[in-house]
């Protein structure tokens, strides 16, 4: 790690919550999460974070006993936006932009991390209704025709060209089990991170069903110098127009004067 | 060592963006162009949305044809009368240009509109350029004096049009007319490629108007200041895609190497200049026209639409 505060810790803390006399629950596992940092500041020399979760699961005593270790998922995913896939076709000879697929909604960043492979973890159905895995991210399109086989053509090269950019993440061992109730599971957020807030869900799994669900999030914002011009940019539109003229005409003055040959 | 750019939200290697500024700046001083030709798709090959590269590299453009402009404004080679009436045809265009790039944007095809028109134009130019280069040069060679530009008592061919107006300096009279749609047509092509558009002007300036050729470079320069800081503040708001930042790195690569472009090209022969530049100018069609012709790497790509509303 680069700098302290690079590394966050996403603690899930061990929380005592069991008071004597409430009702029994029939599954008792809980995870409660905490963060240690809320937010992660973007300043002029931001080059992309890994944000590292420790996880704790606390089993009280009526817990009924399982056989077989636990599994853990963890889903991150950052700002929805509508976004379009565009194919290219070839038009008069020229490569031009063709079809189309709007995603609406869709989340910019998205990472699926796991102890060991998906497939092991959970069925199709239960990986579908939760998003565990890229291949089982929802994505709803605008206006899409019924029984089109170009969909899945489409989906597959957002989801890739995603993963080329580092914004879909999938790793099967990115979650670790230190021992049988502590966790880690880390995921990077790479230079290109949108701003924004990040969703982060963790799944703790026993043969194959969910047992225990913590949430927290986390926010990705402009610091400092960046955060003011970003905001200039937005609330002064005008003046900001005229700060980038003014600069440009104070800059080509200055070096008018400094090379000036005679 | 990097840097963050707020509006383009995105890290960017702080010595490429001063490297390509000095590079494109020292380009421009070499041969008295303003070098967005260059800028938009080394910065777009570096992969910053073309959105803010055209938006951000205009006030670049201004910031460098600013201190050309102040160059020729000591040595009084500048028109203003034929300046003013140029750039209110600009602005015009400028304003078309910015609604124009924002459509593209709409639809998708900003990307192919920003190709087909550096294939065109570039290519167009450079195969006219190199061809008067490769005559002066074969003229000297055999030793018969050069071609003249300018006749007397051609009065050229917009001579039946209303509003006349006379330029003293640049040795014309004639109606404006002409003169207003060229300075729309290549306001409006600057903003939409981010090009400030002195490639087309100074040999539209010579070969349309006769104007003589410092004249024809000074009124470009001061048309390019005007248009490109109109299309700055146009792009900052209605586009919102300005990143000052960008700009700022640009500029500070650009005027440095400028001058040493400049120097250099005290040095040289104006034909071979002209030659050099107009095989720079074919290899950037090329370069873009093979992008058209090839099977492309990814036949996907994503865009986010709305990302600035």
């Amino acid at each position: 790690m680069s700098a302290p505060g690079r590394l966050l810790l996403l603690g899930v803390l061990l929380a005592n919550l069991s008071l004597a006399g409430l009702v029994v629950p029939a599954r008792a596992e809980k995870l409660v999460v905490v963060l240690a940092a809320e937010r992660i500041g973007i300043t002029s020399s931001f080059s992309g974070t890994r944000v590292v979760a420790i996880t704790v699961v606390e089993r009280d005593g009526q817990s009924i006993s399982r056989s077989g270790a636990y599994d853990a998922v963890a889903l991150i995913r950052g700002p929805e936006r509508t976004q379009v896939t565009r194919r290219k076709v070839r038009w008069a000879g020229l490569w031009v932009n063709g079809p189309s697929r709007t995603y609406v909604g869709a989340p910019t960043y998205f990472a699926a991390i796991a102890n060991r492979p998906f497939a092991d973890i959970a069925g199709d159905d239960l990986r579908a209704e939760h998003n565990i895995g890229l291949d089982f991210l929802r994505l709803s399109t605008r206006g899409r025709l019924p029984g089109d086989v170009d969909d899945k053509a489409f989906r597959d090269a957002f989801v890739a060209a995603k993963r080329t950019d580092g914004l879909y993440v999938e790793n099967d061992q990115g979650v670790a089990f230190i021992n049988d109730t502590v966790l880690r599971a880390s995921f990077p957020l790479p230079a290109n991170t949108p701003v924004g807030s990040y969703k982060i869900d963790v799944l703790l799994l026993s043969q194959g069903a969910i047992v225990a669900r913590g949430e927290a999030s986390i926010d990705l914002v402009k610091e400092g110098f960046e955060a003011s011009v970003f905001r200039a940019s937005r609330e002064q539109p005008l003046l900001y127009g005229l700060a980038s003229v003014v600069l440009a005409i104070a800059m080509g003055w200055m070096a008018g004067i400094v090379f000036r040959r005679n | 060592m990097t840097v963050y750019l707020p509006i383009a939200e995105l890290t960017v290697n702080l010595f490429l963006i001063l490297g390509i500024g000095t590079a494109v700046g020292f380009i421009s001083g070499l041969f008295g162009v303003g070098g967005g030709f260059l800028l938009t798709p080394l910065l777009i090959f570096s992969g910053i949305s073309p959105a803010v590269v055209v938006a951000s590299e205009a006030s670049q453009i201004a910031a460098t044809a600013f201190s050309g402009a102040l160059a020729y404004a000591r040595r009084s080679l500048i028109d203003y009368r034929l300046g003013a009436v140029l750039v209110s045809g600009g602005v015009a265009g400028s304003l078309l240009g910015v609604w124009l790039f924002s459509l593209l944007r709409r639809v998708g095809q900003l990307d192919f509109a920003i190709g087909i028109a550096y294939v065109i134009l570039l290519g167009g130019i450079g195969i006219l350029m190199l061809k008067e280069a490769v005559g002066t040069m074969r003229a000297k060679l055999s030793g018969a004096p050069p071609p003249a530009l300018r006749k007397g008592g051609d009065h050229g061919w917009a001579h039946g049009l209303p509003f006349k107006m006379r330029f003293h300096k640049s040795k014309l009279y004639m109606s404006v007319l002409p003169i207003i749609a060229l300075g729309a047509a290549i306001g409006m092509i600057g903003s939409v490629l981010g090009v400030g558009g002195g490639f087309l002007t100074v040999p539209a300036l010579i070969y349309l108007f006769r104007v003589p050729t410092t004249v024809a470079i000074g009124v470009s320069l001061f048309y390019t200041v005007i248009t490109m800081s109109a299309a700055s503040l146009l792009h900052a708001t209605t586009n919102l895609t300005v990143d000052i930042v960008l700009s700022l790195l640009l500029m500070i690569g650009g005027v440095v190497g400028a001058q040493y472009g400049a120097s250099v090209g005290q040095q040289m022969k104006g034909e071979e200049l002209r030659a050099l530049l107009a095989l720079l100018i074919l290899a950037v069609a090329g370069r873009f026209f093979y992008e058209f012709v090839a099977i492309p790497e990814r036949l996907y790509s994503i865009s986010i639409p709305d990302v600035w509303s």
